[in-house]
């Protein structure tokens, strides 16, 4: 048997000197994912990645925003560290995927400002974690293809994108966001619909389930829709509403189920910008 | 997604790009993007194969952390500069 088998698939280097033995992350991951691997293993390692996200996610909710700063940077660095020293492949490639999410937030708790406009931080925040998609998709060998750009069959494509646009109606009903655009000239309406088509739904659905669900999808087969709808629900958390969490979580498993099926994002990522289009932008200025 | 993060964080927003550089929450990031920036260079000096398997997934972080720190220092320089 191999070395990396014995040892649950690790490699912890080990330090020590002064009669004092220093354990770094890395030996402690090694050491918890080697009692996880005889627990069933991959399991144990996501299930405890998932629970230091909640662990963060609680920090943003409730803490002061420097400390849910640290708890993101902590989370991000416990992820990176575990998926390089555990060395389980396909596996190990979710906790790189799951550490974009740390990343997101960081972005999304320092970026915005009073003074800018709120449609422009969408575009703040996305660009960078437009840049942190291609660099984690390129790093996990994913081409477009693989990450479910790709036409496929039309019709299930055309139906997720009607329910994507008729699910606006309830997203707009439980959440009754401001509107985001001031004065509804109809091209600044149809600037903000750019906006929030691409930096929104379109950025969204490559991260949850172009990336998350197709880099889980490698290893936990239908278990991938949980892993993409895990994330849904974490980045949604933060709307401090749980009817609505609740939803974005049941849409993020609807359409995580289509993408798998289907094998192409086009579809939800068309359903998801008619979806944020219709809530955030429409609606406001139709119904508010 | 993004914006009901940044929902949470309403109430402590900062005003303007350079209160954004200056808050509590800004300066650990800066902090944080430096220290990533210092591991790869030492990961770049040592050069071992360890190392080099490294860089990548620290430029995960580096390529968007830095690219919000440039946003944010281009909304700077738009708020100090007489440029329109």
């Amino acid at each position: 048997m191999a070395d990396s088998d014995r040892s649950g698939g690790l490699e912890a280097p080990r330090l020590s000197g002064s009669g004092f033995t220093v354990a770094p992350l890395p030996a402690l991951l090694a050491e918890l994912a080697r009692s996880a691997r005889a627990r069933g293993g991959t399991p144990v390692m996501l299930g405890l990645s998932g629970l230091v996200l909640v662990v963060a996610q609680a920090f943003v909710l409730t803490a002061e925003t420097e400390v849910a700063v640290v708890a993101q940077i902590a989370t991000f660095t416990f992820l990176v560290t575990a998926y390089l020293t555990w060395s389980r492949e396909p596996e190990r490639g979710v906790l790189l995927a799951l550490a974009m999410l740390p990343i997101v937030q960081l972005l999304s708790l320092v970026l915005p400002t009073r003074v800018v406009p709120t449609i422009q931080w969408f575009m703040m925040i996305g660009a960078p974690t437009y840049v942190l998609l291609v660099l984690v998709a390129y790093r996990m060998g994913l081409r477009p293809a693989g990450i479910g750009i790709r036409i496929t069959r039309w019709q299930p494509q055309v139906r997720i994108f009607l329910l994507g646009a008729a699910l606006s109606v309830p997203a707009y009903l439980i959440l009754r966001p401001e509107a985001l655009v001031a004065d509804p000239t109809p091209v600044n309406v149809l600037t903000a619909a750019l906006i929030v088509t691409v930096f929104g739904g379109f950025l969204e659905e490559g991260l949850l389930r172009g990336v998350i669900q197709s880099v889980a999808d490698r290893s936990l087969a239908r278990g991938s829709i949980v892993v993409s709808a895990f994330a849904t629900g974490l980045l949604y958390s933060a709307s401090l509403d749980l009817r609505y969490l609740v939803f974005a979580v049941l849409v993020g498993i609807a359409f995580g189920l289509v993408v798998r099926r289907t094998g192409s994002i086009l579809g939800a990522a068309c359903g998801h910008a008619a979806l944020l289009v219709g809530q955030l932008v429409l609606l406001p200025v139709i119904l508010g | 997604m993004t914006g009901t993060v940044t929902r949470v964080a309403l109430d402590s927003l900062p005003g303007t790009p350079g209160q954004a550089l200056a808050s509590g929450a800004g300066g650990i990031v800066v902090a944080f993007l430096l220290a990533l920036i210092a591991v790869r260079l030492l990961l770049v000096v040592a050069d071992t194969e360890r190392g080099r398997s490294i860089l990548p997934v620290v430029d995960l972080a580096i390529a968007p952390l830095l690219a919000a720190f440039v946003m944010l220092m281009a909304g700077r320089l738009a708020e100090i500069l007489p440029i329109g």
